[in-house]
């Protein structure tokens, strides 16, 4: 957990120099394993193929949700927030389903009655993408927003679970202004 | 807060519910909620405009200032 937490914290503040350091690094282990052992890095991609499209297939549905937000998953990088807010549940639900599209996010599954929002991040360059999970729920006057952004595939976020947050909270602080 | 939007008050007076305010003035009925009930952070000249336009009313019927005695 710890050397999670520090190597999130050094790829938050990432260059391009940085990746390609790391992406060296981690050519130079494979290969070297290779020599030794071919068997073993085979069965590395085999694995790895498998969970990848396991989570592919798996990723839209809402099923799915305790695989990908569960804290005993380490195959997927996750970050968890919660904020309060003093309105009611069915504007907040609408307003935070027009924030996701409005940040960028591809809404997948909206439930108005269990106030659950799942969405989806872009593939890019540096990511297989993040699967967004916003719970709206009411209790004594106020509305608590539980956020969640889980790593599509990956045991490192790269800082990208923080940045969805604070592009969420920036775009919705920024909706406030009518 | 110290500033109170009267929205709700000013859309009874013209009869008008917030889908056809929200139709005329251009904002999303959620944006209208909001500024409704006093929990926007702040409204922008057009949207103020706008919403005079549709209600024919000045800004000062939409927007009071009241003193709740807080000097924050």
């Amino acid at each position: 957990m710890l050397i999670k937490y520090y190597l999130n914290n050094f790829f938050m503040k990432k260059s391009v120099s940085t990746s390609v350091i790391i992406f060296a690094l981690f050519m130079v282990v494979i290969l070297t394993l290779q020599k030794k052992a071919p068997e073993l890095v085979i069965g590395m991609a085999v694995l790895s193929t498998f969970l990848f499209l396991f989570s592919m297939i798996v990723r839209n549905s809402i099923s799915f949700k305790p695989y990908f937000t569960s804290r005993y998953n380490v195959l997927t990088s996750k970050v968890r927030h919660q904020v309060e807010y003093d309105l009611p549940k069915d504007i907040l639900f609408e307003k935070m389903k027009e924030v996701l599209t409005e940040a960028g996010f591809k809404v997948r599954h909206a439930d108005k009655d269990a106030g659950i929002l799942v969405a989806t991040s872009a593939i890019s360059l540096y990511s297989w993408g993040e699967n967004i999970y916003v719970d709206i729920t009411e209790s004594s006057g106020k509305t608590k927003v539980d956020f969640c952004s889980a790593c599509f595939f990956g045991i490192v976020s790269w800082g990208r679970n923080e940045k969805n947050y604070e592009r969420m909270m920036e775009t919705f602080e920024n909706s406030l202004i009518i | 807060m110290s500033i109170i939007v009267n929205l709700d008050v000013m859309m009874a007076r013209r009869k008008m519910s917030l889908n056809e305010l929200s139709e005329q003035v251009g904002v999303s009925i959620v944006n209208l909620s909001i500024l409704k009930q006093s929990k926007g952070k702040a409204i922008r000249f057009s949207t103020l405009g706008a919403v005079c336009k549709a209600l024919n009313c000045q800004p000062g019927d939409i927007l009071e200032y009241k003193d709740d005695g807080d000097d924050g």
